[in-house]
């Protein structure tokens, strides 16, 4: 009896493991639909922004601190992780993809976004630079702004030699990818895009007026550059991140029922044979009486 | 009259798009009005009233430090900055960034031990669980 009490509880428990992963993925994929109409919200600007650089790189030959290599500093990563757990194998990914780095870059420091990369980066015995926690479900423009000045500066300042960002790349729903990218010096990832569409539109050049000069616009318009890609980084981690949790749920609530459903066949299975030995004990009995 | 069109973005999302006959935007170099087939130009806009006219309707618009392109299609792409803001503040909050970094790179050495005593704890009890368990049910 007590046998069956306990599969009793258990299929119980299965069953509110299943409610609860089922009300954690219908979260996570509303928050995934957010944060891809906010990538998608996003586009117009990054496309006007790469239009503009475009064309001020071929009206003039830009020098820029930001744009031209030095060799004084550390490497630095910036890590993109989430700040809660419970999204399958995303972490571990990144993680995988850091240990590389250290291997490659041992003196390198990194700048953590989240908590889970904060405890990676230990784990891995690298040294934190800075770290940026507790950010808003909703990714606004003002998370990035501190992140990327902090970046600036130390590049400027020749305390980092280049900084590189891993994220998540959100492929779709079902796949995610860790990435690497470059982010400074600049020219590395950015001459290949404008050489591409130099060829294209070389005759207006001369007629395009800058106010007041290329130059000075280019001063401005760089860390803007800057910060929009790594606002659409944030973006894809983001929606990265949800797509993840929402995957893992769904296999944790089918994981659940499955359970549920051997421990119910179980249970069925252990209240008939009681019920037939009962049975069996009555008519022996009575066989026994008469 | 000739209208083009004029977009106005942030970093966020789209905030007009719009077919105009014409527009005056501040610009660093003093306030401009825009006409249909202007030349190419790219400037900085300051912060002030952007106002476009659509036939006899004139609006007004508040924008923010940025940039404008007149594309040589004629095209007027106005790129505001939805972070302006938040610029003072930021430094300071990459500060408090560095900070905690280096409280949690003094901290850890000891989180370590203490991760590490939790672990071999939890395992034990675990262990202990498992055994309780194989010794009730027998599925």
């Amino acid at each position: 009896m007590s046998n069956e009490q306990q599969i009793k509880r258990r299929i119980s428990t299965a069953q509110n493991i299943a409610q609860i992963t089922k009300a954690m993925e219908m979260v996570a994929a509303s928050k995934m639909k957010k944060a891809q109409d906010q990538a998608l919200a996003a586009r117009d600007y990054s496309q006007a922004l790469n239009e503009s650089i475009a064309t001020l790189f071929r009206a003039s030959k830009p020098s820029h601190p930001l744009l031209s290599n030095h060799e004084l500093g550390l490497p630095i990563m910036l890590v993109i992780s989430t700040d809660k757990g419970l999204c399958g194998a995303l972490n571990a990914n990144l993680a995988r993809e850091l240990l590389i780095w250290k291997k490659q870059h041992s003196d390198g420091e990194v700048i953590c976004v989240g908590k889970k990369a904060v405890l990676l980066t230990r784990k891995l015995e690298l040294t934190v630079h800075a770290q940026f926690t507790d950010l808003s479900e909703y990714v606004s423009f003002q998370d990035v702004i501190p992140v990327i000045e902090l970046i600036i500066k130390g590049f400027l300042e020749q305390q980092f030699c280049s900084v590189e960002v891993l994220y998540t790349d959100f492929i779709n729903t079902l796949s995610q990818k860790p990435k690497l990218e470059t982010i400074l010096p600049i020219s590395k990832n950015f001459e290949l895009e404008t050489e591409k569409e130099i060829k294209t539109e070389v005759v207006q050049l001369k007629e395009y007026l800058f106010e007041p000069s290329p130059q000075a616009i280019l001063d401005q318009l760089l860390p803007f550059y800057l910060e929009n890609m790594l606002f659409h980084i944030f973006l894809e981690a983001k929606a990265s991140e949800h797509s993840a949790r929402m995957v893992a749920m769904k296999n944790a609530s089918e994981n659940a029922k499955d359970l549920m459903g051997e421990l119910r066949l179980i249970y069925n299975k252990s209240r008939q044979q009681n019920v037939t030995s009962e049975l069996l004990d009555i008519i022996s009995a009575t066989m026994a009486l008469n | 009259m000739k209208t083009f069109p004029l977009h106005i973005v942030s970093q966020e999302r789209k905030l007009v798009s719009v077919e105009v006959e014409s527009v005056s935007i501040p610009t660093s170099e003093g306030e401009i009005t825009i006409l249909a087939d202007h030349i190419p130009l790219f400037t900085k806009v300051k912060t002030g009233e952007l106002v476009y006219r659509q036939g006899s309707e004139i609006v007004s618009v508040v924008v923010s430090n940025g940039f404008m392109n007149v594309s040589p299609e004629g095209e007027v792409k106005v790129m505001v900055d939805s972070g302006v803001l938040d610029r003072n503040i930021s430094l300071e909050k990459a500060q408090t960034a560095i900070k905690a970094a280096q409280e949690t790179m003094e901290k850890t050495q000891d989180q370590r031990e203490l991760m590490m005593a939790e672990a071999s704890l939890r395992q034990a009890m675990m262990e202990v669980k498992v055994a309780q368990k194989t010794k009730k049910t027998k599925i």
